[in-house]
């Protein structure tokens, strides 16, 4: 199992490297630049910023020195001036070396769109929002799917499952562009029961949250269903059933737990997903989370806010990953790591 | 996972935040308090350090809490008494030079979180620290200081002797760094700002015009402060750094969500920017749809128009009666490459602009307000022509002659019929853009028969690919700088400006704009220019005008909003009733 | 998705016609499961629709009638009630040459639904196939050579995977739509952009979907490849002389098709939502050909002034969203014979 997880470990290093050269290569080949604007600067004034945000030196050299200050902790003695430059994620003070000695580590560089932040800041104060979200969103997919799936699959073939099935194909069909200005539009605007926009308040995460969940609560419904359904027709539930256990002690301990099985395996991709996916929720809704980054950060050449929002959920998609595994292992005994 | 325990830790958190906000509505309850939005689409405000601002919503927010040397009537485009007052003298070489006399009863402030009020800055002795002409002097060679790499640097750079190597020194990738440190204080040192004393400096321009003392009044020449931009760097312009001394202070900025000023009380008012009458002005983040939903569901108390509803608030006699329109001082026009086959040929361009019915686009698409253009420089800026004096200057829709001098271009072209021409319309893929030059597609092939091809491109390609080699149409705008028309015509279209895209160059032009730039006379200025307006859009047709923006705001009964024509609020001179 | 947690098709058999009778009997099973033939009919009707555009729009989908923006004709403004007409104090311009209503440059909604199809419909069946296309042939490839290839090939897959699909695409997109904007006539490039623009725009949304969905294919036919190399009917292929790509295209490939067309299938409702994400984020098709995803988009804009405009399109992808959902679980279930028991 260690091995195992540190083989993993290794290996996710390996991806985000490959993910970072991919990234840098793409945006980099993309015409156009952070500072191109509608009133063109002059060539005097683009050469000085470009000086500052170091966009000037070989690509080789930038990509280099971008990684660098990621991976390399380093160690300083004297204070340094806050700068939106020199912004680390890890902070270790040091004093046996000096007063201000501190070690260094994880810089994810400047963000051009705003000049008194850095992506470190991003991560600190949007991230954890657009957590939330996910987190919430994911509560009610899985508070609706699973009933929803259980109860579809042990009806099969009645009009309750075909009500339930409905509804989660219902759920997956219909874009969150248009749930989520239709939810707005009606709780908020018309009825006046929720929250318009904004975040904070139990009242306000209602509307993104369930905008965001129900497509995933109707994936999970599917699968739940069809997994239980395969397992009911697993011999060691004939046993349990033939033993003469009562149907509800069939469902709940043997046949639930393993249907789940393949429900655990997404919902680590999903919630990476549900991360990621909040873009056009977290535009509607007025949320500060990230999902306004992963757009306008291309859109603006936003080069350290691309590589860092990128490697930030590759990072996050790799580790919920290997989470699920581990989960899976011990959901259900007969999984061995190779 | 530990979903669990999370989500307990979560709504901990969040029934502290109910709590607060709770007890936040009932201490506000007796305070004036403004929510707006109107300038806040589109995200964060990038910064509001006075010297890296470049978007009008950072303009906007360094316009309540820094002020400049002059200031500026926003109500009617009047030079105003902002921090200094000031005289022109002839100086030695033929120049101007302007003598700024500071007040000196104005002190740095800081919002403090835990009295809730705005309080004066001390120094290490305790004493008050008042803003003098120091701070001037450090904020104007701050801009100019090619490390600080303003944006916004090169207007007034044109406007100081000796700015423009100061502040065009790039270091050499590899370069000696003293040697570069040492002849950026030489140049510094050469560049025409004089700080006399603690009341006076002192700045040589190169000629005395009528706007000088405006480009003196701009954001990047604000006073800032030194000591505290020393000790917090980039970091220096969150609240709880930074230190500002105009009719506003900054209470709380939280990033991508909203900003919240608080008046000022040490802030003494003067003729141009007086005290605030209001307690706060929230500006909130939000994209313009959002907004309306806010608004209508009485969260914020003014917005701008979403277009897409703008006929439904018309026709609503409650939402009709909150409608304001103000000025948005933009031009919206299409350029044409007037350099390269086929819009080299000036019959082509002008039967092109003559064949857009800007009206229909007016009313029909853009709505908001507009006006069609004639021209370019809108009619009222400074020493612009207006539609009253001058009702037969410039373009308008014509297709009889729009007909005609196709008929003429593709007989110079060498095209027996129009399907032959191949052209394409270039824009930058956003807003309303698309709807306008597909309205302008439909005109050009029903008048001219000519079917063009849209080329919309993705903004930050389409901007570079305009300042390295223009399309041969184009889609473009420009926002003036300062209330006058040389922010217009000399800057955008004289010869050997950056700005010029288009590759007109014509000398008649070239000589009227250089001449009414000198002129002390507005009546003189007006006549030269209505002449070279008449080249650009009309004898050359170098661009096709389309309309001159307008503001459509619905700003709540109870709020006082103060018409401004600069294109940002002066939320100091609004109130509440 | 969930079509990789079940278990290959057990196909035992050495023939194709014993394959066919596998095919019959999962038709069979597809025309009991009336959700799944309602799925058909909706999907072909859309089909119908898309081919001929032409004929049945009644008016060009790009035709504007400036004065007419907005224009809905009576009918939509009793369905929607706070949609009132001018003529009641309202807003809303009446005009019955519009059977949905006019957007906001007066172009006929209802005729740019029925071009919007082409769109939608061109990535619902492009998009798997560009995605089972790459799929394939890297799962082939890995799965039957097995060794380093193997190894390299799935490592690579797994880099890919962990990409942020979403992030990924949006980066993509924006790589085609401004590297191939304007480069020198002649280039390959340049032909990869006249071919864009001739499709309106529709060429990068493809490649951009295909590049960034293949991972999942190539992994499900490797598994399938390796679950099937070993049988009988395999070395008895090779023992009678047949070389690799034969035996890869005549023998394996029928036999893992069931379970690749399922798990198409109910892909290919992601697909066309992709299509409506690019473009609210726009980077959609050109206009103005339409597509529901950019219909939806600017309609959600005026959602509480003209509702029409979202709504009618939304409703338009949300059936052949819906009849993909349907088929493809019906699929599932018709090509699955581990279900076959379960009856």
């Amino acid at each position: 199992m260690g091995q195992f997880i540190f083989r993993r470990f290794f290996w996710m290093i390996v991806v985000l490297f490959f993910i970072s050269i991919i990234t840098f290569t793409l945006m980099r080949a993309i015409p156009g630049g952070p500072f191109s604007r509608e009133k063109p600067l002059p060539e005097a004034t683009l050469a000085l910023l470009n000086q500052k945000y170091n966009l000037d030196a070989p690509l080789l050299v930038q990509y280099g020195d971008y990684i660098g200050d990621i991976v390399l902790p380093i160690i300083t003695t004297e204070r340094i001036r806050p700068s939106t430059a020199e912004d680390y994620l890890v902070v270790i003070p040091l004093p046996f070396i000096a007063e201000e000695a501190a070690l260094r580590w994880i810089n994810f560089g400047p963000t051009y769109g705003s000049r008194s932040r850095s992506v470190n800041d991003i991560f600190r104060e949007n991230l954890p929002i657009s957590f939330q979200l996910g987190v919430a969103a994911m509560g009610i997919a899985m508070a609706i799917g699973i009933p929803l799936g259980v109860v579809s699959a042990l009806n099969r073939n009645t009009w309750v499952d075909y009500m339930g099935m409905g509804t989660a194909i219902m759920g997956v069909s219909i874009p969150v562009i248009i749930t989520a200005p239709l939810l707005q539009y009606v709780f908020g605007v018309q009825l006046r029961a929720l929250p318009v926009t904004g975040w904070g308040t139990i009242q306000s995460a209602i509307l993104p949250a369930f905008a965001l969940g129900f497509v995933n609560a109707a994936l999970i419904a599917r699968l739940t269903r069809a997994s239980l359904l395969q397992v009911l027709n697993e011999d060691y539930i004939r046993t349990a059933r033939a033993k003469g256990l009562p149907e509800r002690v069939v469902i709940t301990v043997h046949a639930l737990k393993n249907s789940l099985i393949p429900v655990i395996t997404i919902l680590g991709p999903l919630f990476a997903a549900l991360v990621t996916g909040t873009f056009v929720v977290e535009t509607i809704f007025g949320i500060p989370g990230m999902g306004r980054y992963f757009v306008t950060s291309i859109t603006g050449r936003d080069y350290p806010a691309i590589m860092g929002t990128i490697l930030l959920y590759a990072f996050i998609l790799v580790v919920m990953n290997l989470i699920v595994d581990i989960a899976y292992a011990w959901l259900d005994p007969r999984i061995r790591f190779d | 996972m530990k979903t669990t325990r999370f989500a307990r830790f979560l709504s901990v958190l969040l029934v502290v935040a109910v709590l607060f906000s709770a007890i936040g509505a009932i201490s506000a309850q007796d305070r004036k308090v403004i929510v707006t939005g109107i300038s806040m689409v589109g995200g964060d405000i990038p910064t509001i350090d006075p010297q890296l601002a470049e978007t009008s919503a950072s303009i906007e927010a360094i316009n309540q809490m820094f002020v400049g040397l002059t200031a500026q009537d926003v109500t009617n485009n009047a030079l105003a008494e902002g921090m200094a007052t000031f005289e022109v003298t002839e100086n030695a070489d033929g120049g101007a030079t302007y003598t700024f006399t500071v007040r000196q009863d104005v002190p740095w402030v800081r919002y403090n979180p835990e009295t809730d009020a705005v309080e004066q800055l001390t120094d290490e002795s305790g004493a008050v620290r008042m803003v003098t002409a120091a701070d001037f002097y450090y904020g104007i060679m701050r801009g100019l200081d090619p490390r600080t790499a303003s944006p916004y640097a090169y207007v007034p750079v044109g406007y100081i002797n000796g700015a423009s190597d100061f502040n065009g020194l790039v270091l050499e990738d590899g370069g000696d760094a003293a040697a570069y440190e040492q002849s950026l204080a030489e140049l510094q040192a050469a560049t025409a700002v004089r700080l006399v004393d603690d009341a006076t400096i002192e700045i040589d321009a190169p000629a005395n015009t009528l706007f000088t003392a405006y480009i003196y009044g701009l954001w990047v020449m604000r006073a800032t402060p030194e000591w505290v931009i020393e000790e917090f760097g980039d970091l220096w312009v969150e609240a709880e750094n930074i230190a500002t001394y105009g009719p506003f202070a900054l209470k709380e900025w939280a990033h991508d969500e909203s900003m919240t000023l608080i008046k000022n009380p040490f802030w003494p008012g003067t003729a141009g920017v007086p005290q605030a009458k209001i307690d706060e002005v929230v500006f909130r983040f939000l994209d313009p749809q959002q907004q309306l939903a806010e608004y209508e569901a009485g969260n914020i108390d003014a917005i701008q128009i979403p277009l897409e509803e703008w006929d439904r608030i018309q026709a609503d006699p409650v939402l009709s009666a909150e409608y304001v329109t103000g000025t948005n001082p933009c031009s919206y026009y299409i350029g044409f490459d007037n350099l390269e086959a086929p819009t080299d040929n000036v019959h082509l361009r002008r039967a092109l602009s003559y064949a857009v019915d800007r009206e229909t686009i007016v009313t029909n698409v853009t709505k908001r307000g507009e006006t069609a253009a004639r021209w370019f420089t809108r009619p009222d800026v400074n020493a612009a022509p207006t539609l009253e004096l001058f009702p037969d200057l410039g373009i308008s829709y014509d297709p009889t002659k729009a007909q005609e001098e196709f008929a003429i271009a593709l007989t110079e072209l060498g095209y027996s019929s129009a399907s032959e021409l191949q052209l394409s319309l270039s824009y930058n893929d956003s807003g309303n853009h698309g709807a306008v030059m597909q309205a302008i597609q439909q005109m050009w092939r029903e008048v001219l028969g000519l079917e063009v091809t849209l080329d919309p491109r993705e903004s930050a390609t389409y901007f570079a690919s305009l300042s390295e080699e223009a399309p041969a149409a184009y889609r473009s705008g420009w926002c003036q700088d300062y209330p006058d028309t040389n922010s217009y015509l000399y800057d955008v279209f004289f010869s050997q400006t950056t700005q010029n895209d288009t590759g007109f160059a014509n000398e008649e032009f070239d000589q009227l704009v250089s001449q009414a730039r000198l002129s002390q006379d507005n009546a003189e200025r007006i006549e030269l220019y209505a002449r070279a307006e008449q080249i650009l859009v009309v004898e050359e047709a170098a661009i096709i005008p389309i309309y001159w923006y307008a503001l459509a705001l619905m700003v709540k009964p109870n709020v006082e909003r103060a018409p401004s024509v600069t294109g940002n609020e002066a939320y100091y001179l609004w109130d509440i009733r | 998705m969930s079509a990789i947690t079940h278990p290959p098709a057990k196909v035992a058999s050495l023939k194709p016609p014993a394959g066919q009778s596998l095919w019959s009997e999962s038709w069979q099973r597809l025309r009991r499961n009336r959700a799944a033939l309602l799925g058909v009919v909706i999907i072909v009707i859309n089909v119908l629709m898309a081919l001929f555009a032409p004929v049945l729009a009644p008016l060009p989908y790009d035709q504007q009638v400036l004065q007419d923006n907005n224009a809905a004709p009576l009918w939509v403004t009793r369905l929607f009630p706070n949609m009132k007409p001018k003529e009641e104090g309202g807003y809303v311009t009446i005009s019955d040459d519009y059977l949905l209503g006019a957007d906001k440059l007066g172009r006929d909604l209802w005729s740019r639904i029925i071009w919007g199809a082409r769109v939608s419909l061109t990535v619902a069946f492009i998009g798997p196939l560009v995605s089972i296309l790459v799929g394939l042939i890297v799962g082939l490839i890995a799965g039957y050579f097995g060794g380093w290839l193997d190894n390299f090939l799935m490592r690579t897959v797994d880099i890919m995977y962990a990409f942020p699909t979403l992030l990924f695409i949006i980066l993509l997109m924006t790589f085609f739509r401004t590297s191939f904007a304007q480069p020198e006539p002649g280039t390959f490039a340049y032909s990869l952009g006249q071919l864009d623009t001739a499709s309106g725009g529709m060429l990068f949304i493809f490649i951009g979907i295909g590049l960034t969905s293949w991972m999942q294919m190539a992994r499900l036919v490797r598994g399938q490849v390796l679950s099937q190399r070993n049988r009988e009917y395999i070395e008895a292929a090779h023992a009678m002389g047949a070389n690799t790509p034969r035996i890869m295209f005549n023998h394996i490939l029928p036999n893992i098709l069931g379970p690749l067309i399922v798990a198409e299938t109910l892909t290919i409702p992601t697909y066309i939502s992709f299509e409506a994400f690019l473009s609210f984020i726009g980077l959609g098709v050109n206009p103005p050909m339409p597509s529901w995803g950019s219909m939806i988009s600017d309609g959600s804009r005026a959602i509480s002034s003209y509702p029409n405009q979202a709504l009618f399109p939304a409703i338009a992808l949300f059936l052949v969203m819906f009849a993909f959902n349907f088929l493809g679980d019906g699929l599932r279930d018709a090509l699955d014979p581990r279900m076959r028991g379960v009856d």
